[in-house]
């Protein structure tokens, strides 16, 4: 098989039920051994793609391929895919170690090289000695612990994995997310990873795909999708940031020099595709990221800087930084992070009502689209 | 456990205690009047024996009754299991149009009185042309024990998640061996209690069967009219007691296995 084919190929993917279009004309690549995560929010078709993907729901349009084969109809059984579904789904009626050896005796794999396999694979998630309970006497983050490995015994080459730490708590969560990297980075599998916590995404994926109302907006590496978020939506979701509703008074390049009514004029940078379909007189929206401004109390000398004039609304103290609600004079209220570095900080003491100025480079501002540019 | 004492616990208390009493009195005095040397089911205790035990067998009439309310519980029990984990199925696991006649048929037994659904079905026969016999008390059955059946296994099947399917597929299961492997044992558990209680219910019924049967007999048939000469009132009262346990401790198995197939997560609604 040539070097180029990918991992998993999914081309217009399309899936309705009834009026709702679930999955809408889909498509991305993912190469062999990535950790691929599908990010969006409830009922943005994530878990309509996974079960596709895994044959448990058979797509209106578009097909699915893994290394290059055509899977769009192969029924799930017959594939070298499995998944880690949302709740679990553990088999009640069997326990642990039957769960995990579930898939290796329908492939009829000898008694012995499954009780070792199962064994390893328990020592590894660190439920050694837990082979006799039934999932009823597990903990959540045990009973996820043991579906992972019940999916990953068979070593497919994909494995799905639908929000499995959805259901815990932060604690137990951050350290499975950990566990869960390092397992992927040991076995080598090609993960697609289900959430609608964008922290996780971003800490976790190779690539993430933004997902809304059944079509993907974004795919990129979780810094390209912070730092160059490509539409509102994609950058409301993805971490904080604030939004500059404007016109487009002139284009120079990709920089782009937007009039806000009543407050400021700013420049900002388009997207190279985003540029080319930018007008004069159109009406767009600026986004700044709260780390990316910066807060002082004399007005800065910085020429080219993007500069407006605020008045402190409210702070909050965070340990290592302090998160600064600034109100404009078109009462729009701007989020600012400042790094807690000295005492000697001419910001250690600013406080409320107390009149600042907010300033960030041209470059820090990109101009988006509502929609994704093609 | 003093804190427990309040009104509240002697309420409750009081309540199971006049409940307990109500129920189990009357079965413990047919118990202990089966092994009283008398043939008045009166005090003073006249001396125990077993002879009314024996005297069971003596009576081919007895005994043919109790064949025939076996094999006809045998065959309801059958035929109500099929249909009624079908109906299940359907109730379960799909929405349609006329789901609420089909609502309105499982609840008849639980609203419907037994004589108003006795009438019912006599008419029913006797205007179709089916002539009255034990196969016409099999089909009155059927129409109730069908609906327990279907509301018993309904409710295993409602908690059932459809994902568990989806995930003995996902792990090399065709569909057939998907059911076998994971849906089957998980609701096995309901089947097999509500297997129990529907023999029971069929064992049991007098007043629909008293309607549909015509000229045979079944158990509780023959006891009514057994009833009518005193002195076989010691024999009644032995083959009864042998009823009851045998039926009570049917009902804790059922009830029993239907707890452990919840894998304990469901209430009893028995104990
Ligand atoms: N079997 C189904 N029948 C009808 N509609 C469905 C079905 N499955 C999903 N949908 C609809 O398709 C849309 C996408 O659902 P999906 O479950 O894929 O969302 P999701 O992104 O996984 O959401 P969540 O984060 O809440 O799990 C929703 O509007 C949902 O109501
Ligand atoms: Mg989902």
């Amino acid at each position: 098989m040539p070097e180029s084919t990918p991992g998993l190929e999914v081309r217009n993917l399309t899936k309705r039920f009834g009026n709702i279009v679930a999955v809408n004309d889909v498509s991305f690549e993912i190469a062999s051994g990535e950790f691929f995560s599908l990010l969006g929010p409830s009922g943005s078709g994530k878990t309509t793609m996974l079960r596709m993907i895994g044959g448990l729901e058979t797509p209106d349009a578009g097909d699915i391929f893994l290394e290059g084969k055509k899977i769009t109809f192969l029924p799930p059984e017959k594939r070298d895919v499995n998944i880690v579904f949302q709740n679990y789904a553990l088999f009640p009626h069997l326990n642990v170690y039957d769960n995990v050896a579930f898939g290796p005796r329908r492939r009829k794999w000898p008694e012995d090289k499954i009780r070792r396999e199962v064994t390893a694979l328990l020592e590894m998630v660190h439920l050694s000695g837990y082979e006799e309970k039934y999932p009823r006497q597990l903990s959540g983050g045990e009973k996820q612990r043991v579906a992972l490995i019940r999916a990953l015994i068979l070593k497919p080459k994909l494995l799905l994995l639908d929000e499995p730490l959805g259901a815990l708590d932060l604690k137990i969560r951050q350290a499975l997310q950990l566990e869960l990297a390092n397992i992927q980075y040991e076995v080598g599998i090609t993960f697609i990873y289900v959430t609608h916590d964008q922290s996780e995404a971003l800490t976790m994926a190779d690539r993430i795909a933004v997902m809304n109302k059944g079509r993907i907006l974004q795919v990129g590496t979780p810094k390209e999708i912070y730092e160059h978020p490509v539409n509102r939506f994609v950058a409301n979701f993805i971490g904080n940031t604030n939004l500059f509703e404007g016109v487009v008074k002139e284009i120079a390049g990709q920089d782009v020099k937007v009039d806000v009514p009543g407050l400021m004029e700013l420049w900002g940078i388009a997207s190279e595709n985003h540029v080319a379909q930018l007008r004069i007189g159109q009406r767009i929206a600026v986004s700044v990221r709260p780390e990316k401004m910066r807060l002082s109390r004399v007005k800065p000398q910085k020429p080219g800087y993007n500069l407006v004039q605020g008045v402190v609304d409210d702070l909050i103290y965070l340990g290592v930084s302090t998160e600064f609600l600034v109100r404009l004079p078109n009462d729009q209220v701007v989020r600012v992070f400042a790094q807690n570095i000295s005492r000697e900080d001419e910001l250690w003491s600013i406080t409320w009502d107390e009149p600042v100025w907010v300033y960030w480079r041209p470059e820090r501002s990109l101009v988006l689209a509502d929609e994704a540019p093609t | 456990m003093k804190a427990l004492r309040t009104p509240k616990f002697w309420f409750a208390f009081y309540t199971y205690a006049v409940m307990a009493i109500l129920i189990y009195m009357p079965i413990v005095i047919l118990i202990t009047f089966s092994f009283n040397d008398s043939t008045i089911m009166s005090l003073p205790w006249s001396g125990f024996t077993t002879k009314w035990y024996a005297k069971i067998l003596a009576r081919p009439d007895l005994l043919k009754s109790l064949w025939n309310s076996l094999w006809v519980a045998l065959i309801v029990t059958a035929v109500s299991l099929v249909l009624g984990v079908l109906a299940a199925n359907a109730m379960a696991r799909y929405r349609y149009k006329g789901r609420i006649f089909f609502t309105g048929y499982i609840s008849i037994p639980f609203v419907m009185p037994w004589l108003i659904l006795g009438i019912a079905l006599l008419v029913f026969f006797t205007r179709v042309g089916i002539q009255l016999s034990l196969f016409t008390v099999i089909l009155a059955h059927i129409s109730f024990d069908v609906p327990l059946v279907a509301v018993l296994v309904a409710s295993r099947l409602h908690q059932f998640d459809p994902n568990l399917e989806a995930a003995a597929r996902d792990l090399g299961c065709g569909p057939l061996e998907a059911f076998r492997l994971v849906t089957f044992p998980i609701i096995a558990p309901a089947i097999i209690a509500a297997g129990i209680l529907a023999f029971n219910w069929s064992f049991d019924a007098f007043v629909v069967t008293h309607f549909v049967i015509g000229q045979q007999v079944t158990f509780p048939i023959w006891v009514w009219s057994a009833l009518r000469f005193p002195k076989n009132l010691p024999i009644i009262n032995a083959v009864s007691s042998i009823i009851v346990v045998v039926e009570m401790g049917l009902i804790f198995l059922a009830e029993w296995i239907r707890r452990r197939g919840a894998g304990g997560e469901e209430e009893s609604i028995l104990f």
